[in-house]
Parts: structure tokens; sequence; C-alpha cells
């Protein structure tokens, strides 16, 4: 009878009996290369435009770290028609808000306005695609800007460096093994004509997307973009994309960083397979059984039962090129990284030895399709999405159906990625400690 | 069933063309008509029970979202800080028939989540599943267990997280800012620690529940995908038998505020930036006319991308971002700048943050500034009605406060009638710069004499407390004559003119394993240390230009900084060598070390490390060397202390050290120490292999 049951529970989610999120939009390419997503969203009167770039701090040099980051901030110096200082004031006059954010592969900028300003924001998103203007005074109060930047949210930041310190030990050849954020010593090197032959590389129409959401009028609004966007030129180069492949970890790496912190945290990083491949959609999984919630696996054993942590998440950096399977656990007071650690090892191994029960893998579907659902409530959080779905994946329905790459998981999947990928020759473990302890 | 993408279109090429004759990109393109801004309407009922209930009915996503606040006064909570929020906590810890592990499990089935505080519990998760979230949430409220076992764990953890907070700039900050501020005896100047929290039992949880609990306190916000009648029902169905109950109406003085400025400053050695907050209490009930006009100045002054962003980061660098909030409060309102910025500009930002401050007050705001405001404001606001809990949140304010039932509906009018005149009306009235309150929490040693020119400095630990400083005791002696103490103490001028070489031999542990270390010096500055544990040998060496080391690995030369280090140490007679090495050295004060005192001597240089070294102010014997270096991390400092000095062949030598680095010690013992033996210069170059 339970087994009949337990049969017929799993029918019925394996059928997708899941809640359809259905996002429709509009897209194409112009001619200049600009790929375009048109979504009508009358529910508020406003309007969110994105446009994403395809170039992050991957992209960067090894002498020039930082680079595509502190060129986000010159984004906003204005141009021929918008005068240094006016850009951002320019979209607030308007009753609009704006920002901008630099990942390890992607730069974008959104502007979200009243449905009226559409001209204005689509008017100042093009004119720094096509002709940002940049003069020195400029690029050095940006340059004292971006180092304060780091020191806020790196160096006077308790367990502020950790990205820093698990990338750079985790990835030799490839650039992830540096952050966006970059290092000082090389924000204080980079020069204006360095930022003119980036601009024109990599800030182009081919190489971006541009994303409208909100109380639009689709047909009006191709238009506009047609009379904004398309006098921009394509980009003639070759785009730089870094060609450099992560050899295969072969010994686990381990370190110690001594912090001002009280708390001590482990932090551990194994390598996985890029976004949009199948294992990395069954590691995503995983995340959920991992720490998705009070009941889940690490959760309950390390905060709950055990009381070893204060927290504990597993989280999965995903990205262009192969990232990281992360593991970050924040002990309480008194309790030492390495029995953290044992009990982190522990709940993997016994992953990798039994696969979850038929309730718990009934569970983490659910919690991620509550998950996916909740995620489109907002025009600029709409928009953000189908950019990066774009980009990244070639496929802006996403939106609607990457759910079902999550739903397509098996149980059998799950423990198979914990067994391939968890393994320690494919980590990197982290320490941190408080000062205090440092000399013991 | 396949969904299908509407498909782009193909005449794009030729529509551009047409388009493009038009575009004078010269010109910055002008509004279409407003739109239309509706005020999305919510029901508002009450049960019979006295529950007071607000419905959003928002169908764009099946979704559900239960807000359930007490509405109460604050509470002043004394030596058990914390406990209305851990009783809150501690709600969702179990109920009568569902322990915790059976709540966590029910509640991820469901793909969605229940969190419970002091003032509300919170509920969020799929539409489908609106009964069983209400229930959930009824048995919560209704039912709470109190389970001992689970307070003991929570208490853990809080008390985790307040040891975290004494090394988080931004926490510290707020707690300093809301002690010295409010004061101690205010409910908002309440400040958790450890010693609160761990008073904390059962009984004062459950106390705490029969205090406020109560469904004529309660007002639930629903949001999403539901229908109110529906929603009223299951709400009378799960709440039915909450029983109504009177709460308590406290009153609470206003805090005192301050005659004139203050500076409060918790020394945080480690800090590359000043976190500052300044800070005010602003007597401004949310029924007051005010509100508005005091909203439209904050945000001139210091919303967004106003006069502080602009001042700190966009003109001067200083930071990465400032700004300022200052919001109504039935019982004391509050004005905040804040920012954080580099040591170094710690005045100069603090300057230009009471220049916008004053400006706003002396001078009426430039309609060109204002208009700008007023549209970000209003822009933001609309902006705001796309997300559906807003707008319960803001009927929940309607409720709570008794505003006028149109007052987000009359938002918008309200606010196009502020003008100058009323900005800098409310500027003048409701900021008092020379009453202030500057609350920094940075590197004292690079930042206490700045903050000192803008009014009386009193030093605060991490929690908030008053550290007693001793009064600084004027310093009569001068370095030189400290050193010449030292060192007739230690040998006499004849002996140190006759020192040639020293060798001491020391043992200690370290981490449980035995360690042997021996140094060797020759007259001026030649270095050569060895250290051994567990068989393995460590050497380094300094012939007087270039440095070495040689371990088991092989034998590489030092590098700049050890080699900087090396330099310092390799004097055998640091006093008359200091200078040659760049260093100046000053009295920079007396300090009071285990009942005894001893004249502090700093050396600075532009490069190598800083030291302090400490001579008993009675006989000149040297009690303690301290060593801080700079690491990518901060300053680090390492600390020697001197004990039981003995008689070598004339020349007195500390027989027992005690090294320490951040609170860590290790003890050293002195073996053997012999002078003048006549050492080889080989000793300190570099070996072969």
């Amino acid at each position: 009878m339970r087994t009949l049951l337990s049969l017929l529970f799993t029918a019925l989610f394996a059928a997708g009996a899941v809640a359809q999120v259905n996002i429709t939009f509009v897209e194409y390419d112009l001619p200049n290369g600009l790929h375009v997503i048109l979504h009508q969203d009358r529910s508020a009167p406003i309007v969110a435009q994105v446009v994403a770039y395809h170039v992050g701090s991957k992209n960067e040099k090894p002498d020039r770290t930082g680079f595509a980051h502190f060129f986000e901030h010159l984004m906003f110096e204005g141009s021929p028609n918008i005068a240094r200082g006016e850009f951002t004031k320019m979209v607030q006059n308007a009753g609009g808000n704006l920002n901008a954010f630099t990942s390890f592969d992607q730069t974008v900028y959104f502007i979200t306005v009243p449905s009226n300003q559409i001209e204005l924001a689509m008017w100042m998103e093009s004119e720094r695609m096509l002709q940002l203007k940049v003069d020195s005074t400029g690029v050095e109060t940006q340059r004292g800007v971006v180092k304060e930047e780091r020191k806020q949210g790196l160096e006077n930041r308790p367990y502020g460096s950790v990205l820093e310190k698990t990338m750079v030990n985790a990835f030799k050849v490839h650039p992830y093994r540096w952050t966006p954020i970059g290092s000082a010593q090389y924000i204080d090197r980079a020069a204006i004509d360095e930022f003119s032959t980036f601009y024109k590389a990599f800030y182009v129409p081919n190489n971006a997307c541009l994303v409208i959401a909100g109380d639009i009028d689709i047909e009006k609004t191709k238009t506009l973009v047609a009379k904004y966007y398309g006098d921009i030129p394509r980009g003639s180069g070759d785009i730089y994309r870094p060609k450099e492949v992560e050899p295969p970890q072969t010994t686990e790496v381990r370190d110690t960083v001594y912090d001002n912190i009280q708390l001590p945290a482990v932090i551990m990083a194994y390598h996985m397979p890029a976004q949009g491949t199948k294992d990395n959609y069954a590691l995503d999984m995983l995340t959920t059984l991992l720490s998705g919630g009070e009941s889940s696996r690490m959760t309950k054993r390390l905060v709950d039962k055990d009381k070893l942590a204060v927290a504990v998440q597993s989280i999965p950096l995903s990205l262009e090129d192969p990232g990281l399977f992360l593991m970050f656990a924040v002990s309480n007071f008194g309790k030492t990284p390495r029995e953290v650690e044992n009990v982190i090892q522990e709940e993997i191994e016994l992953v990798k030895k039994e696969q979850m029960r038929e309730s718990e893998f009934t569970k983490i579907r659910n919690q991620r399709e509550s998950e996916f659902i909740q995620k489109n409530s907002t025009v600029q959080g709409k928009a953000l999405q189908l950019a990066n779905y774009h980009l990244f994946f070639g496929d802006a329905n996403l939106i609607n159906k990457e759910i079902d790459r999550l739903m397509q998981v098996t149980r059998e999947d799950v423990q198979r990625v914990a067994q391939q990928y968890l393994a320690n020759v494919n980590r990197t473990v982290l320490y941190y400690l408080p000062k205090a302890q440092q000399g013991q | 069933m396949k969904r299908f993408l509407l498909i782009l279109f193909a005449c794009a090429a030729v529509m551009t063309t047409a388009v493009q004759a038009q575009l004078d990109r010269s010109k910055i393109p002008p509004p279409g008509p407003a739109p239309a801004v509706s005020f999305p309407d919510y029901d508002l009922l009450t049960t019979s029970n006295g529950m007071r209930i607000i419905v959003v009915r928002n169908t764009e996503l099946p979704t559900i979202t239960i807000r359930l606040v007490i509405d109460r006064e604050p509470v002043l909570e004394k030596e058990h800080a914390g406990y209305v929020d851990i009783a809150g906590q501690l709600m969702r810890s179990g109920t009568a028939t569902r322990t915790k592990d059976q709540l966590d499990e029910e509640i991820d089935m469901l793909g969605a989540s229940i969190g419970a505080g002091g003032t509300s519990i919170f509920a969020n998760g799929l539409s489908r599943n609106s009964e069983k979230l209400i229930e959930l949430v009824s048995d919560i409220t209704l039912h709470p267990s109190f389970p001992k076992d689970e307070l003991e764990k929570l208490v853990m953890q809080t008390t985790s997280g307040l040891k975290a907070r004494k090394s988080e700039p931004d926490q510290i900050v707020e707690v300093l800012r809301k002690k010295v501020l409010y004061g101690s005896a205010h409910p908002y100047g309440e400040v958790e620690t450890e010693e609160t929290v761990g008073r904390i039992t059962r009984e004062k949880c459950v106390e705490m529940y029969r205090t406020f609990f109560k469904p004529n306190a309660a007002i639930m916000a629903v949001v999403g995908d539901v229908d109110t009648k529906t929603i009223l029902a299951l709400v009378e169905k799960y709440f039915g038998g909450w029983k109504k109950g009177e709460l308590p109406k406290p009153v609470f003085a206003d805090p005192q505020g301050f005659e004139k400025l203050q500076v409060a400053l918790v020394d945080r050695p480690s800090s590359v930036q000043s976190v500052i907050r300044v800070a005010q209490g602003v007597e401004l009930p949310r029924t007051s006319p005010d509100v508005m006009p005091v909203s439209v100045m904050n945000s001139v002054l210091g919303g967004g991308v106003f006069r502080l962003f602009t001042n700190l980061r966009e003109k001067h660098s200083y930071t990465y971002g400032a700004y300022s909030s200052m919001g109504p409060d039935e019982l004391i309102g509050a004005f905040t700048a804040y920012t954080s910025v580099r040591n170094s500009v710690t005045d100069s930002a603090l300057k230009e943050i009471f220049y916008e401050i004053r400006r706003m007050r002396d001078e009426p705001v430039e309609s060109v500034e204002l208009d700008r405001a007023k549209s970000f404001m209003s822009g933001s606001f609309v902006a705001s009605l796309e997300v559906a809990n807003t707008v319960a949140n803001y009927a929940l304010e309607i409720e709570r406060y008794s505003l006028p039932k149109d007052y987000y509906k009359t938002y918008l009018k309200r606010l196009a009638a502020v003008d100058a005149k009323e900005v800098k009306r409310v500027a003048t009235q409701y900021l008092q710069p020379d009453k202030m309150l500057v609350a920094v929490v940075g590197s004292s040693k690079d930042v206490k004499e700045k903050l000192a020119a803008f009014g009386p400095v009193t030093m605060y630990d991490e929690e908030g407390n008053v550290v007693v400083a001793k009064p600084a005791t004027v310093v009569k002696v001068s370095v030189d004559q400290i050193f010449a103490g030292f060192l007739q103490k230690t040998g006499g001028k004849a002996k140190y003119a006759a020192l040639k070489d020293k060798t001491l031999e020391l043992s200690g542990k370290m981490q449980g394993m035995d360690m042997k270390l021996k140094t060797v010096q020759k007259a001026p500055a030649k270095l050569y240390q060895e250290m051994s544990m567990m068989g393995m040998v460590q050497r380094t060496g300094y012939d007087g230009t270039k440095g070495w080391t040689a371990s088991p690995q092989g034998i590489q030369d030092l590098e700049a900084g050890q080699l900087e280090s090396m330099k310092v140490e390799a004097p055998i007679e640091f006093y008359s060598a200091y200078k040659a090495l760049g260093y100046k050295a000053e009295v920079t004060g007396v300090k009071e070390i285990k009942g005894k005192e001893f004249y502090e001597v700093s050396f600075t240089a532009q490069s190598g490390p800083q030291m302090r070294h400490y001579f008993d102010t009675k006989d000149f014997l040297k009690f303690r060397e301290v060593n801080v270096s700079t690491t990518p991390r901060g300053p680090m400092e390492q600390s020697t202390d001197l004990f039981d000095y003995k008689d070598f062949q004339g020349y007195l030598v500390p027989t027992r050290y005690e090294q320490s680095v951040m609170g860590q010690s290790m003890t050293f013992t002195l073996e053997k120490c012999v002078f003048n033996t006549g050492i080889d210069d080989k000793t300190f170059e570099k070996p072969a292999k």
C-alpha cells in the first residue's frame, strides 16, 4: 500500500503538475547585432530597461584586475550630450532609479522610470553605448571611489575576503582566480587610454542584449528601439573571450586565513560544470537538499541538532565557464572549524552513500517550484532575468521553462553528482580564524 | 502544451532608416503624458474576537504572503534585554501538537517559509496552500509550547551572534548610536548583550506571550492570489479560539538629548575605514503634517544621489556612499547621516557632512534640486505600488498609527505641495547640528585626535559602555635620559663600549612541542638565529647588508619585509643604532601594567615595523617590547615581556621571555648567556649549502 501511494505521489509530480509561469515577450536582432527583448506588463505605470554587456572580470588581463568594474563606474560619466555628474540626476528628475553591477561574466546596467519617460531611458542608455565621454577628472574620482568600495566590502568587513580567497585558491589558470572588485594595486595603474580601448572592444551592440519590460506598447517600442539604438555601429574587432581552461584539480588545497572575526568559518569549494549543463542542475538541486529550508540536511544537523554552527549554506556559484559548488558555515562560539568540517563531510558521505528518500525528493522539488514562481514579481526583476537567460543560455524563454530542467533531475542524478564532484581532490578548503589564534 | 514564442519581425532594417533622420541626440527627449496612478484597493475587516485583517488581492502570481503583526507599545526589557525577540522566535520552535522538526518538515514540504519574532509572524508560499499556511500560522500563534531545549539553542545562537557583532563595525556603530543617543532607560537605547540574553528563562518567554499576544492587538495582512471572503472564513475558523485581553500601556520619558555636540568613539585598531553616524532624535509622530516636508528635506540632503553623496563621493572620493535617513516615530523619531570613509579623511568627511546639514538650514533649496527630489520621491512611490506587499505595509501603517484612511491616496498631492520655504523651515526646526551625536567606529590611533576637533571625545567599548581612561601623567623625562638609564642599569657605559658579541640560548614550548632558540650577535649589527623544533632546524642570518634563511627545504635570500625586520633586530645595542636605521623615538606616555608604571617610548620610521618599548619609571629596566607590523589584513601586534633579569659577566639580561601575539602567549627560558667569546664573521654569512 505504501509503495503504491509513494509511486502515485512521485507520478503526480513527475507529470509536471507544476504551477505555470507565463511571461510573454517578443525578441529580435537589430542589424547592428543588438539583441532586443520586449515584455509588456501593464500592472504598474513603470518601465524597466536593462542592457547587459557580455563582458566581466574574466575578460580582464591579470595585471588589470578590477578593470571591468572600474569601467562600470565610468559609464555614469556622461556623453557629448550629457554633462558630467548629470547622468543619475536626469533619471531621478524623471522619477526613476538606476544602478549597475559587474560580475565574472557580464556587466549589467538598468534604469527604471515612469512609463511616460521611456524615451529618456532609451536616449540615455543608447548615448553611453554610442559615445561615452570620459575625462581624467572622472577617472581619478572613480579610482578613489572604487578603492573605498573595496575597503567597505572587503577589507573592513568580517569574512569580506571569502570569495577572493576562495577563487584564488581554487583557480590556478582561469581568470576566475580574481574577483570583479580586483586589486587596489592594479586599480591604481589603469590609465585613461586603456579605458577607451576597452570601450571600443566590448561596449558594442553585437556584444549586448537590450530588454524593455513594463507598461509599454510593443509596436511603438520597436520603433523607439530602432530610433535610439539603430544608429549605433556594430563593433569591428574580435571580442576577446578568455581561452584558458582550468585543468582538473587533482590535489586538495587547504589554507587558513586570519581575519578580524570572532567566530571561525569553514569554506569548501568544489569545481563544478558550467551553468546550463545537466550536472549543474543536479548539483543545484543538491544545494536545496543540503541547505534549502529549516529541515534541510546541513541546517538540521549542524545548526539544529549538533549546535556546531550558527549558519550553514551551500551555494552553486554557477558561471559561464565551470564554476564552484560552495559550502559556507560559521561555527558557534567555542566550536572549531575542524569539528564543523568533519560533520559536513559526514553529511556529504551520507548523500553519496544513499539516495535521498522519496518524501525528501518531493520536498525539494516543491521548494524549487515555489521559488521559481516567486522570482518574477517585478518588471525590473523580469527584465534582468530575460537578459541573463538570453546572454548565457541563448533562450530567453527559460524564464518560463527553466524549472522544467530542475524537475528533470532524478534522485539518482543527485547521488551521482555528489559522488562525482564532491571529492576531496576536487576541492579547496579554507578555515577563517580569528586573528587572536594566529601563532597557535 | 507547448508554449509558442511570439516571433521577431522582419522589417526592422527599413524602419530604422526611415526613423534615423528624425533623431537629434543633443535634445533630451520630453516625457509623454503622465500615466494614471491607481492606488490598489484593499479590504479591512475585523473578526469576532477583534483581529483586524487587511487583504490585498494580487493575481499576478499564484502566491500568498501572511504577516501577523502585534500592535503594541515598545517594551523596556532591562536586565533581560533581547527577551521579547527571542520569545517570539521561540514560538516557531514548537507547538502543542508539533515539534520543531515536524514544523520544519511540513513547511519545507509546502515549499513555503514561516518565521516568527518579537513583533510579528510571517508566512509565504503558494496560494493553493492558503488554508494549510493559515492553519500553521494559527498553531504557532495560539499554541506555542516554548520548549526549554529550543530556548537554549536560540540563546546559544544569539550569543554567538553577539560575539560576532564585536567584529562588525556597522553593528557596533548601531549599538553605540542607540545607547548614547537614547540612553539605557529608554526602550530604544537598550542593547542586548551576552549577559542579558543569558538571563532569559522559559518563564520570561511565556510571560511575554501572555502579555502581548492577543487578537485585539493583532493585525494580519494577507497579500496575493486570494479572496477576502475565503480568508475571513479561514481566519475565523483557525483563530476563533484566541481570547481577547488588555495590553499594558507604558509611558516613556523622552531621551534628554545633548547640550552640545558629542563625539563617541569605539576603537577598532584593525579598521581601514571609519564608520560614521551623525545622529539626533526628532520629535515627529506619524500624524504630524511635517512628516512630508521632512521627507523631502531629507531626500535633498541625503536620499540617494543627492547632497551628501555628491559631496563626499563624487566630489571628494572619500567614500563609496554617503546618505541620510530621517523618519517619524510615536515615541521619538531619528535623523541619521551615515557613511564609511578611509581613516585619513575622517575629519574632512565630518566637516562636509556638517557643511551640508547647515546649508539645509541656512539657505533655501534651489528649485532645480527641489523638483528633482520631488520627482524622485514621486517615481519611487509609484514604483513601490508594483509590489503588493508594499501596499499591505502602507495599509498596516494606516491601521497602527491611526492615519487618515486616504493617507497614501493623497501622498502625491501632499508631496507636490511642499515648497522651498517648507523645506528650510523643517530643516531649521528639526536639525540641530550643534547638539548632534557623532558616533564613530574606527582606529583610535588614526582618528581620535581628528575627532577631538568636533567636540569632547568619549571612548566606548563594543557594547556601548564608557571606557574609563586614566588621566594622562605629565612626563618630564626625555628619551635620551631613559636610554642612558637603561644602559647604566644593565651594565654601564664602559661595559657597553667593550661589548663585542653576545650569544643567548633559550628553550620554550610552542603548541605543546619543545623548541630551542639560539641568537648570536656581533657588534655593531650582525645577527644569527637558529630555531629547532621536532628535529627540524631553521636558521637566519644577517651580515650587516644581506640576509638569508636556511631550512631543510633549502637556502634563500630574505624577502624585503623579513630583511627589514632583521635589520631592526640586529644591532647589538639598539639605542645607539636606531637613528641610523631611520627611526625617531619619543616618549609617548606612562603606562600602568599590573600595578607598576612604565615610560612608553615609541619608535616610528618610514618603513619597517613600528615599535614601543616600556621602561620601569623607577629603575629604567625594560619590561616590554612591542612590534607592530602591517599585513594586508591590517596592523598586527607582537609583544614580548621581559622578566627576572640576572647578571652575566656584568651585564643584566632577562632570563624569562613571554611573547604574545593578539592575546596568545608563549614562554621562553634563558638556558645560556655568554658575552665576548669571539665570533667568526662566517657565522653570519650565507652558507654554501
